[in-house]
């Protein structure tokens, strides 16, 4: 209600009117109906700082500022009119030229014939309100929430950016327009309209606290979720001027909760045990996981040290951990032994990160514990598996080891058996022998009838002897170590013949087809295979022929064929299959007998040296044999 | 009494020193054998012969070592003989029953100045023989060898 009508008071009063103007705190100033001004009382003083004497006597455009000059003719021109001004919002001057906001209500006065002879003027300061709306507004223009105020109605009068960003309705559209137009909200689920909270403030008169599940739709047709609540304006003395709405965006605090609400049904549903703890170790969360692997339910372990699942010897890894915790540090596949509530110890890879606060201290850790029990037992059986293995492959070395020994011994043993044989065994020869030619020597002529008895014995000594020889002589190409080289064969075959009288005319005619290829081969080795080739191809003649050999060699493809041909007795194809290995027996007459090893010494030299041996034959058209070796 | 130094022949088969003995014979070799039973006694022998040397002893013209003997094999003697300063230049022949390559490798790594293989019959026996003999009349030994263990027989006993 704007002040008393001063017209209205009653005139006898003066004294009381008098009293009651010195002492408001409006200014109230009289003029006359020229604008000079009448009367100025101590409330005008103090608000445009002249003094009473200073103003009476002075139009009232003293207090104007010149752009406001017009105002002054339009007020009095109404007010002569008999009109009265209320609540009339204006700029006048203080008597230092400081601009002031003011409000006025101007009334006629009249004199008692009811003529108007002037006007009364109520000039109130409103630079502090103005002051005060102006920090509301700034302050509301500032806050993070859209408000919205309205007056009684619901028509709006104030919105501030907030508001204005989320409704989509900038300031100058929306005030005046109905709440209802900017500010519609729909039931997030039902999408029915949600009555405003504006309405049931201007119905109940209280605070509509906030709805959930609210959506507001803006001007251009997109959503958001918002909170809101709603609170009547109340003037000094109670009167409901209006309403203030408060609302915020909750899409990011909605995402967020969906977040955690995500976050807590992956930790509940997880396999793996995720426990909170504090610094000291206290559980502050366990999971379902937790519960199945550890077999503590939530109840029993949040508030209780996680060292009850710690094994005994173990706790001091719990200070470890929370050292490197408070370090910052992460520990990752830490894998220990943990103990369930029955008391089973299980193998679990913990992986624990710290937990900070929002200021970045660390405030705890959080544990994902996983069971590797039987990972771990896989591990165990593999080892146990690998070990096995290991021992099995030791043992094996070991048996090869043994049995090198062994064959090794044997080998030795063989040697010393060779060894022995080419001594002991030959040395009874040598006295069957050599004893037997004696007697044949000193008494042949007393015992005629003897003598051919006693030569099959020195024979048969010899051939035994040679035989020890030749199972020698094989024994040996078969073991030693041999290093090939280029050989000039034909050097090696013109010494071995110079050196044996049994191949020179008259016993034997043996041509060389000079010259011979160089083979790669071993030198005695390859001496053993033609001395022992030779030998047998004067040896194997019929009865009265003079054995004629020929020996040649021929390029055949990298390698080197050298051939022995004789014009001997020949071998049939059995034969010639069988002849090459020892002791084999040919079906040749007794004289052609020989050791059955002489070939088979042959054949084992030539292979020591990457070689090979054959023979072609033809019973009675003699034979050739031939050892074939790398061409030099 | 024969003047010619002796041939020393070690060797424990009796077989085999009746055989060499009448291939020596029949061969003519007017040198005397002296037979020792092993490689021991072949040592012993020789070491009195350089120290307490009797009268009659002469130092060997040839040492035959059968290879394998009891007590000290005719590898150990052939070691030991040419250990000793007065026995180093002694003429020592190697006799084995066979050509084992490593036989003949250490023989003559000690020292030996023959290896030669017994023969098993009468006649190489007897050609063996004549070479020996033969060997015998053309070597010429050196002084030292010789001088040796005269001049120890000088010291330790009387002129005869």
């Amino acid at each position: 209600m704007p002040p008393a009508d001063p017209s209205q008071v009653p005139y006898d009063s003066d004294a009381f009117l008098a009293a009651i103007i010195a002492s408001s705190n409006d200014a109230i100033i009289s003029k006359d109906a020229k604008g000079i001004i009448t009367s100025w009382n101590p409330a005008a003083e103090r608000l445009f700082g002249f003094a009473s004497a200073e103003a009476v006597g002075q139009p009232v455009t003293l207090i104007f500022p010149p752009d406001r000059l017009p105002e002054e003719e339009m007020i009095l021109g109404r007010v002569l009119r008999g009109e009265h001004l209320g609540h009339y919002r204006t700029v006048r001057r203080h008597k230092s030229g400081e601009l002031i906001d003011v409000s006025l209500s101007v009334s006629p006065i009249r004199d008692r014939t009811g003529r108007i002879i002037g006007a009364s003027k109520i000039v109130h300061d409103l630079r502090e309100q103005t002051r005060e709306q102006e920090r509301f507004r700034v302050t509301l223009s500032s806050i993070g929430d859209g408000v919205i105020s309205t007056d009684v109605e619901g028509a709006v009068t104030f919105i501030n950016p907030v508001a204005e960003r989320l409704t989509g309705w900038p300031a100058p559209q929306a005030v005046g327009r109905p709440l209802a137009e900017v500010f519609q909200i729909v039931n997030e689920t039902s999408r029915e309209a949600v009555e405003s909270p504006v309405i049931k403030v201007l119905r109940d008169g209280t605070v509509v606290g906030l709805a959930n599940h609210t959506v507001l739709v803006s001007r251009d047709g997109s959503e958001r979720p918002i909170d809101d609540s709603a609170a009547p304006i109340r003037s000094r003395d109670g009167r409901l001027l209006g309403v203030v709405l408060v609302f915020r965006d909750v899409a990011e605090r909605r995402a967020a909760e969906l977040v955690s609400l995500r976050l807590a049904a992956i930790v509940e549903g997880s396999e793996d045990a995720i426990v909170g703890k504090n610094l000291q170790g206290i559980v502050t969360n366990w999971n379902p996981g937790a519960q199945r692997i550890f077999g503590y339910t939530a109840d029993e372990m949040i508030g209780s040290s996680i060292t009850k699942i710690i094994p005994p010897d173990r706790l001091n890894e719990e200070q470890r951990i929370l050292a490197r915790l408070q370090a910052g540090e992460r520990v990752e596949h830490f894998e220990t032994i943990r103990v369930r509530k029955d008391g089973r110890p299980i193998h679990v890879s913990l992986t624990i990160s710290p937990i900070r606060d929002g200021k970045g201290h660390i405030i705890g850790a959080s544990k994902i514990a996983r069971d590797i029990t039987a990972q771990k037992q896989a591990e165990l059986a593999l080892r146990d598996a690998q070990t096995t293995l290991q021992s099995h492959a030791l043992d094996l070395e070991q048996k090869v080891r043994e049995r090198t020994a062994k064959l090794q011994d044997m080998i030795g043993e063989l040697e010393a058996f060779s060894y022995s044989l080419s001594h002991d065994l030959r040395a009874p020869l040598r006295a069957i022998q050599g004893f037997t030619e004696l007697v044949l020597t000193d008494y042949g002529d007393r015992i005629p009838e003897a003598t051919d008895h006693l030569r099959r014995v020195v024979n048969a000594a010899a051939r035994m002897d040679r035989l020890i020889q030749d199972v020698l002589a094989f024994a040996r190409v078969s073991r030693q170590d041999i290093v090939v080289k280029p050989l000039d064969v034909d050097q090696l075959v013109r010494d071995l013949i110079e050196e044996r009288p049994e191949l020179h005319p008259p016993r034997a005619v043996v041509e060389v087809r000079h010259p011979l290829l160089p083979v790669v081969g071993h030198d005695a080795s390859l001496t053993q295979c033609l001395t022992n080739l030779l030998d047998n191809a004067v040896k194997f003649v019929a009865p009265g022929v003079t054995p004629n050999v020929k020996v040649f060699t021929e390029a055949r493809d990298g390698q080197v064929r050298i051939n022995v041909g004789d014009n001997g007795i020949g071998i049939d194809p059995d034969g010639q299959r069988r002849l090459f290995t020892a002791f084999q027996r040919l079906a040749t007459p007794q004289p052609y007998h020989g050791t059955g090893v002489g070939l088979a010494i042959v054949r084992k030299a030539a292979e020591r040296m990457n070689g090979t041996v054959g023979v072609e034959s033809q019973p009675g058209r003699g034979s050739t044999f031939w050892v074939e070796l790398p061409q030099a | 009494m024969n003047d010619l130094d002796p041939i020393l022949l070690a060797e424990d088969d009796e077989t085999d020193v009746l055989l060499l003995e009448r291939a020596l014979k029949e061969a003519g070799i007017p040198n005397p054998l002296r037979v020792v039973v092993d490689g021991q006694e072949a040592v012993d022998y020789l070491s009195a012969l350089q120290h307490a040397p009797s009268p009659g002893d002469r130092s060997p013209a040839l040492l035959i070592l059968d290879l394998k003997m009891p007590r000290m094999t005719g590898l150990d003697v052939l070691g030991w003989v040419r250990a000793q300063p007065g026995l180093a230049c002694l003429p020592v022949m190697m006799f084995s029953s066979s050509s084992h390559q490593l036989d003949i490798e250490r023989a003559y790594a000690l020292g030996a100045n023959a290896f030669v293989v017994k023969a098993p019959s009468t006649s190489e026996r007897i050609e063996f023989a004549r070479f020996i003999k033969s060997w015998l009349h053309f070597n010429q030994r050196p002084m030292a060898c010789t001088e040796g263990i005269r001049a120890a027989h000088a010291h330790h006993a009387p002129k005869t």
